[in-house]
């Protein structure tokens, strides 16, 4: 039977069905087809009828698509679709292989490959952030700004950004083949994850009076508490805080990241769908150093609330560009398939209430090139430090 | 855009049930008794729905129970992972027939999206168009549209903006040598040319066909009758990244040159054969057909019809190498379609074209330095003049 044969048999036999029913019904008869007939509340039925682009599709693929299809496969797609509406990044779907990959590879367990991802507003894939100095990366070339196209031929769009910087980890000499795309060239680069050797992430100014602390991108509270630690222990009068490009602090990080600098202020304030408000406070006893903190479009979440709350219960001066735009408090379901998915269920405001989300958070001074920022803030530092 | 594209007049589900079981189903008090099989139909989503409600009562922002439908539609065809079976919303369903109709508010370009470079190149500008009075030229590619930076998988957005009332201003960034070209234009009524014809080299008649799209067949058949009354005494086909269409005006075309006869058989799922075959005309003339890497599709089952049937000559290189056949239909209640792979075909040969291509019967590569750009029925064009010169050795060898 050909194709549009056959979809005219499938129609005719819905039709025969349907004029049948209602024929048994007029007649008030329809309990003798009761082996073939359903009754459902009306409810349910408009449900359903509301539904139609969805059965019409499923019917159509189940018919007529020129390969086999398994139906959780489907179901699963489906959920996925509505996971990751466009109108929310911050949430995502995860499929059981990728998550079993995921589970080999923990960002900062094991080897590295020195890259820390990034991401911009409107950016369809991740980019590189920042390159840990003599890492793999480094020596192959890989430079901040280059678009992360593929990672070992999958691409990963911009939503994608932790997974993605879990990647970066893994077994020593595990390979990674990246294709990257700098000024619109594709840039193929394979390199090998080495052991990692974490690097200060501080330096103290040639007059020994400013600190400064660059924030890695994962916001790791350990790294900045003993890089913090020797600055003030080195006798640093002011502070450089390097916040740009961190956009991966998880809400445990920052908590205690936002307690080294500002002590148990609130630093957000939790909104959920009802518009219930829950206060989030830092765990630490703070610092008195005066600050002057560095944004960019790179910036996101937790380190959005860090870098506002510095700005209100410190004083600090942020210079740079707008921040991303994104606070999400995300919750983790998994499905019966192994697959699992996160929903934004609650956005944080500031400590003194203001909203970041779409926004972004502006800097006092806007400052386009990443070395005119740098070299603002150790001005300022100094001055500040007098 | 447009795929190897085969319509089916299909009446979906839904319609099935507004019209029929709106007015006729058997309805008492609060129950609504229905076939079971339709109701089976209808629990095959019960999933999905149980996790759209999940969905609308924790994510935090207010979703509209549409919105979500047809992000799960989109969902479900993308788990798929064929790049020709997707969803239109709407709007954009409304605006595939527009395109088809060859005439709307636009900028008058022509895009072809590689899904592996994940880049949109113009690949044709049409005459007395915004895109032409601004300077666009062949071999851009499209950065940003407005404020959508594009890739592969927003082209169909990037398109939408494009297009709007004539009159109106659209701001587009195109890349040319690495360099981004910003510029402004006013969107006007666009005619699209699907097909342009002239004699060349003396008694050669010479048509290209950018696209299986609107009227193309009946165009094609005007430049077929008007070069004869010209006394064109071979034919050259230029197909060159022409990315398909509608099926249809591919057999349309090959019926042209085939007194009956296969052009093409199709396969689906289960493994039934359907064949398609030329009915009316046979033009016996000297026939070469140019294609290239971007020849796809309905390109593909024309080129190989002509070549396993008739011995056309193919002059260029190996074919995109797309054997599938997609559907298209409406679906729901709100105005949204889908398109479908739901085949498979082969030439009338027995050849299969997917992964594979056409392979020319006579390799010639347009140089480098070309940037795989050449102009109509230009004779500096390597391509076009080696197919001119194996045309006039047919003529010659058919005048002895």
């Amino acid at each position: 039977m050909n194709f549009k044969k056959r979809i005219l048999a499938m129609v005719t036999a819905v039709l025969c069905t349907v004029c049948l029913l209602s024929s048994a019904g007029a007649q008030g008869a329809s309990g003798l087809f009761s082996a073939w007939t359903v009754s459902i509340p009306m409810e349910e039925f408009t449900e359903y009828l509301n539904a139609a682009t969805l059965v019409d599709a499923r019917n159509m693929v189940d018919n007529q698509y020129y390969k086999p299809v398994d139906a959780a496969t489907l179901d699963a797609g489906a959920v996925s679709g509505m996971v990751t509406m466009r109108s929310e990044i911050a949430n995502l779907y995860l499929k059981k292989d990728l998550l079993e990959v995921l589970e080999e590879h923990t960002v900062r367990q094991g080897a590295f490959s020195g890259i820390w991802v990034t991401r911009v507003q409107d950016g369809s894939v991740c980019v590189v952030g920042s390159v840990e100095p003599d890492s793999a990366a480094a020596q192959a070339g890989v430079l901040p700004g280059d678009l992360i196209y593929s990672l070992n031929e999958y691409v990963y769009p911009a939503r994608f950004i932790n997974p993605l910087q879990a990647l970066m980890w893994g077994r020593e000499g595990e390979e990674l083949k990246l294709i990257l795309v700098r000024d619109l060239k594709e840039v193929d680069v394979t390199l090998s994850l080495r052991a990692y050797d974490p690097q200060p992430c501080f330096t103290l100014s040639n007059s020994g009076r400013v600190g400064y602390l660059k924030v890695p991108a994962d916001g790791d509270a350990d790294t900045v508490g003993a890089s913090l630690q020797a600055l003030t222990d080195s006798g640093a009068r002011s502070l450089i805080v390097d916040l740009r490009d961190v956009c991966q602090a998880d809400a445990r990080q920052i908590r205690q990241t936002a307690g080294l600098f500002l002590g148990g202020e609130t630093y957000g304030i939790r909104v959920d769908k009802n518009g219930n408000r829950e206060a989030v406070s830092g765990e630490g006893k703070g610092t008195d150093l005066p600050m002057i903190v560095l944004v960019n479009e790179g910036t996101a979440s937790g380190a959005e609330l860090l870098a506002a709350g510095l700005r209100t219960y410190k004083g600090a001066k942020i210079l740079g560009k707008k921040t991303y735009g994104s606070v999400p408090d995300v919750q983790w379901y998994t499905m019966e398939n192994g697959d699992r998915f996160c929903l934004v269920t609650a956005r944080y405001l500031t400590g003194d209430g203001q909203v970041i989300q779409s926004g972004g958070l502006h800097p006092d001074e806007e400052i386009d090139s990443a070395q005119a920022q740098t070299e603002a803030a150790w001005k300022m530092a100094e001055e500040l430090a007098q | 855009m447009k795929k190897n594209v085969f319509l089916i007049c299909l009446l979906s589900l839904s319609l099935l049930l507004s019209t029929a079981f709106g007015e006729a189903l058997p309805v008492s008090g609060q129950t609504v008794t229905m076939p079971r099989t339709t109701y089976e139909k209808f629990q095959e989503e019960a999933f999905v729905l149980e996790m759209m409600d999940l969905i609308q009562n924790e994510f935090v922002d207010d979703v509209s129970r549409k919105d979500l439908m047809e992000a799960a539609t989109a969902g479900m065809l993308e788990s798929l992972e064929d790049p020709y079976t997707f969803f239109y919303e709407p709007e954009q369903f409304a605006q595939m027939w527009e395109d088809d109709e060859g005439a709307y508010g636009g900028l008058g370009i022509l895009i072809n999206t590689n899904y592996k470079t994940d880049k949109s190149t113009v690949i044709r500008i049409f005459t007395g168009s915004p895109a032409e009075q601004a300077g666009v030229q062949r071999g851009d590619i499209i950065y940003k549209v407005e404020d959508l930076l594009v890739n592969a998988s927003n082209i169909n957005d990037a398109v939408s903006i494009m297009r709007g009332e004539p009159g109106t201003d659209v701001h587009v960034i195109f890349l040319r040598d690495g360099e981004e070209v910003p510029l402004t234009m006013t969107r006007a009524i666009v005619n699209q040319t699907r097909v342009e014809w002239t004699m060349i080299d003396g008694d050669i008649g010479y048509i290209c066909v950018y696209e299986f799209a609107g009227d193309c067949s009946e165009k094609f058949r005007a430049a077929m009758e008007e070069l004869k009354a010209k006394n064109a005494r071979g034919y050259i086909l230029d197909l060159r990244d022409n990315p398909g269409g509608w099926t249809q005006d591919a057999e349309i075309m090959a019926d042209v040159f085939l007194d009956g006869g296969l052009i093409y058989t199709v396969q689906y799922r289960d493994g039934t054969r359907e064949e398609s075959k030329a009915k009316s005309g046979c033009l016996d003339v000297p026939l070469v057909i140019l294609v290239n890497e971007n020849s796809a599709s309905s390109s593909e089952i024309l080129s190989g019809a002509l070549q396993d049937r008739i011995g056309a000559v193919i002059v260029g290189v190996k074919t995109f190498g797309k054997g599938i056949i997609q559907g298209v239909v409406p679906i729901g209640q709100e105005g949204a379609g889908m398109q479908l792979t739901v085949a498979q075909y082969f030439t009338p040969n027995g050849h299969a074209v997917h992964g594979i291509g056409i392979t020319p019967d006579v390799v010639v590569e347009l140089p480098e330095e070309h940037d795989g750009l050449y102009n109509f029925a230009d004779l500096k064009d390597p391509q076009l003049k080696k197919a001119v010169d194996i045309m006039q050795e047919k003529l010659a060898g058919a005048g002895k």
